[in-house]
């Protein structure tokens, strides 16, 4: 297939990208083929989306040859992309939410009658015509703002084939989906390919790699350092090859000896989302010390509202929370007197201040230990910020740094080090602690879990990657639509059943209050 | 008090608050708080009256009142676009500018302190409709005014159809809504917010001559009088919609015209009075802001301090 170039769409030769003195991109070459779908794996920051922004005209290349059907192009911005037939499915959707489908998907090509007059009828049947034809079923009229995660996506693919792209990138396109929308994801995916267009999938999931690539490229620190037939390869493999070491894909660890506490118990808990409806209905849960309980569910089925209510963050409308055996404070710092540590997924906005030092960071929520009178000792509070550091191996980090220049995993390891280094905190609750995260950190994230939870305390981690739930759950529940609809024992579970109650096929087996079928209600 | 003529001087009243609130929209929509209208109204009457002083001509004047403002406006938009100056401070700087700049002109090129005024400056003459004059009630408040007020409420339906049924409203909203999503569409974000900052200023412009040379025949400093932050209230008010915001505008519009009228049968201070158009601002802002802290931080959510 190599040797044969008139059937490559595209071809990057020899690309290299630098940032001032740093080299993102060495030399890298690849190929894409007339109807394949290749996969593009490495770990964050291996130079995957810098490679395709130069493809897609965001970033230029400093040296090397993008060659497009045969010829050299070069694309100044994305528009010259576009007009060229390649499209990107971006990870975050570039959607605007109070605009119809129809609206989204023709902005920037719209069609119109005289004087500029938008031609709407046709912007619907035309996209209409569309979604049937690529068998993404859509209402051109509803709202974005209503659609799901799966269905916005179906809107970001049909933005790229009404602009009547031939190559699609797509930027880690199964991190917001269930198992089943991602089972149609590729099933599209595919369908596309059979028409005759060229996909590049980036994922860092090396079980959809091996589910729906023709061939796969694994780069690391800026190479394509292999690009392998997919029948030849095996998941171990490429992740050996990505961080350049085997790589445990579980966490080895011990049975979980759960002790006798119940450090949070959670009875019939009702919360309201963001427009009024029961994200969370009645739910049950308990963790106990000394043992990891993770909660799968895909993304919108009430762990952020329920998160929030256990963190103090959110006002339950109903039900009771008790921390430690004490119940809820009013305010988040009252649930973090009780023994709350909690890791919250929005790092950025909940959990550090990007613009403040690594070592302020640090120090936040640690102030009584370092009162002299009304003043701070910040000769204490850096020596013990340079410490944290050393300990938690935060890569990259100067005491005074901002936290927003570390890379997400690096920032990752200032919230972990500075919530699990209370000597209170019986009580973790980890969210997505591995979202954004390289392989190598999320591996060293889950050690530091699981000695937490040698060491006595509860550990809570909510995730939507059914990987990091198994790699590192004693004891597995599923939310779905606000309840926990089944609870297991991670080593007896499998991913395909956790899957099925994910998305709600399957009847709830454990008694988590009265009305457990009732379905969350919107007001 | 004749009700009819309270509400004909609600019409003339409204109008700067009309231009204004129309070119504050389209920067609203397009997903920037301007808050330099006053400036650019300002030099704009400005313009209007030093033009009209001295070549005699109506028309020249409203040229070069929009010319001066649209120059005003893109100043704004460099500061902002090219030197990525904070909109807001930007706003604050351009509006000081065009007060201070106005004040020096009006000492240094008319000679005058504080006010001008003169006989020789040409004025804007009534026009009577035809057909809508002859509507009982209706007639008597809609017809009678100057060019200058029809204008104003026709760019209402025609800022309408430009956001709600052109390519270039849709890519508008769009970039007030989802700039990210514009951009990767392909669509130039800073090109358009660009245009609709020089809009801004074009509608302001008109707003700013009829200030000076229909609404009354005389320039002050400062005579704006912070129709542009009223304006943007109403806009506010109204989430950016055409039709609301001048619905809105009207609303400020009667209330300055009660208070000017009110004294006369009430008897009541007038000072006390004319306190009226803001007192209804204010109301206005605080049910947008009771308005906008439902919708955020309803349900429950952790509202933080420094949101």
């Amino acid at each position: 297939m190599a040797s044969d170039t008139s059937k490559h769409v595209v071809e990057m030769r020899n690309i290299v990208k630098r940032f001032g003195n740093f080299t993102a991109i060495h030399n890298a070459n690849i190929t894409i083929g007339r109807g394949e779908i290749h996969a593009l794996v490495g770990e964050n920051g291996a130079g995957k989306s810098t490679l395709m922004n130069v493809l897609y005209g965001l970033l230029p290349r400093t040296e090397g040859d993008v060659l497009l059907r045969g010829k050299s192009v070069h694309f100044s911005t994305p528009n010259d992309a576009i007009a060229q037939g390649i499209g990107m499915v971006h990870q975050h959707f570039k959607l605007a939410p109070s605009f119809t489908v129809a609206e989204n998907i023709v902005l920037g090509a719209e069609p119109t009658l005289a004087m500029g007059r938008l031609n709407m009828r046709r912007a619907e049947t035309e996209t209409g015509e569309l979604s049937k034809r690529f068998g993404l079923d859509l209402d051109p009229r509803a709202m974005v703002g209503s659609l799901s995660v799966g269905l916005r996506q179906r809107v970001e693919i049909l933005k790229t084939l009404y602009r009547k792209a031939e190559v699609l990138v797509f930027d880690e396109p199964t991190a917001v989906l269930t198992p089943q929308e991602t089972r149609e994801l590729f099933a599209t995916m595919r369908q596309l390919a059979q028409s005759g267009h060229s996909i590049i999938f980036i994922t860092h999931k090396l079980r959809e790699v091996l589910a729906v690539s023709d061939r796969i490229s694994v780069m690391k620190q800026g190479e394509i350092v292999a690009t392998i037939d997919n029948k030849d390869v095996t998941a171990q493999e490429i992740a050996s090859l990505m961080v350049g070491r085997s790589v445990l894909l579980r966490v080895a660890k011990d049975e979980a000896k759960p002790g006798g506490r119940t450090m949070l118990n959670i009875r019939n808990l009702t919360a309201l989302g963001e427009r009024g409806e029961n994200a969370v209905h009645k739910l049950s849960l308990s963790v106990r010390s000394g043992e990891i309980v993770g909660l799968a569910g895909v993304q919108g089925n009430g762990q952020d509202e329920l998160v929030e209510c256990i963190a103090g963050l959110r006002q339950p409308a109903g039900g009771k929370i008790e921390i430690c055996d004490k119940p809820l404070g009013a305010t988040p710092a009252d649930n973090r007197a009780l023994g709350l540590a909690y890791v919250p997924a929005d790092r950025g906005g909940v959990g550090l201040s990007l613009q403040s030092s690594i070592w302020e960071n640090m120090t936040v929520g640690h102030l009584p230990k370092f009162k002299r009178g009304q003043f701070l000792s910040i000769g204490d509070a850096r020596a013990r910020a340079d410490e944290l550091i050393k300990r938690y191996d935060v890569r990259g980090a100067t005491l005074d740094k901002a936290a927003g220049s570390l890379s997400g995993g690096n920032q990752q390891k200032v919230q972990i080090a500075r919530e699990l280094s209370r000597e209170d905190g019986s009580l973790i609750i980890a969210e997505q602690p591995s979202q954004g995260v390289d392989i190598g950190a999320i591996e060293s994230i889950h050690r530091i879990l699981v000695e937490m939870r040698d060491a006595g305390k509860a550990v809570f981690v909510i995730s939507a990657d059914l990987d990091e739930i198994f790699s590192i759950s004693d004891r597995i529940l599923v939310i779905y639509r606000g309840q926990i609809v089944a609870d297991l024992k991670a080593s007896d579970a499998t991913q395909e059943e956790v899957g099925r109650y994910m998305g709600g096929l399957e009847t709830p087996i454990v008694d988590t209050g009265a009305s457990v079928k009732e379905p969350a209600r919107v007001c | 008090m004749d009700i009819v003529e309270v509400l004909y001087s609600a019409v003339r009243v409204s109008t700067p608050l009309v231009y204004a609130a129309m070119g504050g929209l389209l920067t609203y929509q397009a997903g920037m708080l301007n808050i330099a209208l006053d400036g650019f109204m300002i030099v704009a009457a400005f313009a209007g009256i030093a033009t009209a002083f001295a070549t005699g001509s109506l028309e020249l004047a409203l040229i070069a009142a929009v010319i001066s403002s649209v120059l005003l406006a893109a100043l704004m938009a460099t500061f902002t676009f090219r030197f990525k100056a904070d909109i807001f401070i930007a706003g604050i700087a351009v509006t000081f500018l065009a007060y201070g700049l106005t004040a020096l002109l009006l000492k240094g090129v008319l000679g005058e302190d504080g006010v001008f005024m003169s006989n020789t400056i040409p004025r804007f003459s009534p026009i009577v409709l035809p057909f809508i004059a002859d509507i009982p009630v209706l007639g008597r408040i809609l017809s009678g005014h100057t060019i200058l007020v029809y204008v104003a409420y026709l760019f209402i339906p025609v800022i309408a159809f430009a956001l709600y049924s052109t390519r270039w409203g849709l890519r508008v909203r769009m970039v007030g809504e989802a700039p990210e999503a514009a951009a990767a569409a392909g669509v130039k974000v800073t090109s358009l917010k660009f245009q609709t900052m020089l809009l801004s200023g074009a509608l302001c412009g008109f707003g700013g001559a009829y200030l000076s040379l229909a609404y009354v025949s005389l320039f002050a400093n400062q005579m704006t009088a912070e129709r542009g932050l009223i304006a943007l209230a109403a806009i506010f008010f109204a989430k950016g919609r055409p039709l609301p915001t001048a619905l809105v505008a009207l609303l400020f519009g009667l209330a300055t015209a009660l208070s000017v009228r009110l004294p006369q049968v009430t008897g009541a201070a007038p000072q006390l009075l004319q306190l009226i158009p803001y007192v209804v601002t204010v109301l206005a802002l605080v049910i947008v802001g009771v308005r906008t802290a439902r919708a955020s931080n309803k349900h429950g959510a952790w509202k933080f301090a420094l949101d």
